[in-house]
């Protein structure tokens, strides 16, 4: 019977396996020894249940998944909007510059065409004066 | 957060006192002649722990007692409430039809 409790068992999501394994394994034995229940029922019981366990657990961590990526696509889209209101308020907004370094470790030749060793980048992001 | 009917046969048996899963399989049968299956009442106590309504206690001869935490308490009294209210209502309508 133990055999076949830890196989039936394997049914379970493995967190709830590893928490309330031994304890679902020892009350069923338990019902066998003291209630006189039929092993057989039990183990369809357990091996039903435990299908049940599968699917709530995968739909539970399947909203849990989809909540988290549509909070995380509502949030790129109000940065964005942000954004696009801050490019349409205008004159109190200039967009921002970056000063980089460029290269600095390339060959000579790759140096020679690129004359200057300092470039001004214009980033696409905004930022608020003052 | 609505309970299930079986969490709610859970809570009730814990609101009167510890115990692990035999007792409580015995004492649910007992009130209501509900039989649950071992993984139905560890699924429904594995949900209850998750939500803070029951906690496991140290092992017991290889047998974890469960007990109701104020959260659980407080999620029971509501839901028998809302239970006691709905019976009432329907109660009252079956003698006004008759």
């Amino acid at each position: 019977m133990d055999r076949v409790l830890a196989w039936l068992l394997r049914l379970y999501p493995r967190q709830m396996r590893r928490r309330y394994g031994h304890e679902i394994a020892t009350l069923t034995l338990d019902l066998i020894r003291l209630e006189g229940r039929s092993p057989v029922r039990l183990s369809v019981s357990l091996a039903l249940d435990g299908l049940g366990c599968r699917i709530a657990w995968l739909a539970r961590t399947r909203v849990a998944t989809a909540t988290a990526v549509t909070t995380t696509v509502a949030c790129v889209a109000l940065v964005n909007m942000g954004g696009a209101s801050a490019k349409q308020a205008g004159p109190g907004h200039r967009p921002a510059t970056a000063h980089v370094r460029s290269v600095r470790h390339a060959p000579a030749a790759g140096r020679a065409a690129h004359s200057r060793n300092r470039k001004t980048l214009r980033l696409e992001g905004f930022r608020e004066s003052g | 957060m609505r309970l299930p009917e079986r969490s709610v046969l859970v809570l009730t048996s814990l609101a009167g006192g510890d115990r692990h899963g035999y007792a409580l399989i015995k004492d649910i049968e007992a009130f209501s002649g509900v039989v649950l299956s071992p993984g139905t009442l560890y699924a429904a106590l594995a949900r209850l722990e998750e939500d803070g309504f029951v906690e496991r206690l140290d092992a017991d001869d290889r047998r974890h007692p469960y007990r109701l935490t104020p959260a659980g308490r407080t999620a029971l009294a509501e839901r028998l409430a809302e239970s006691a209210r709905i019976a009432s209502l329907g109660l009252r309508r079956i003698a006004l039809a008759e």
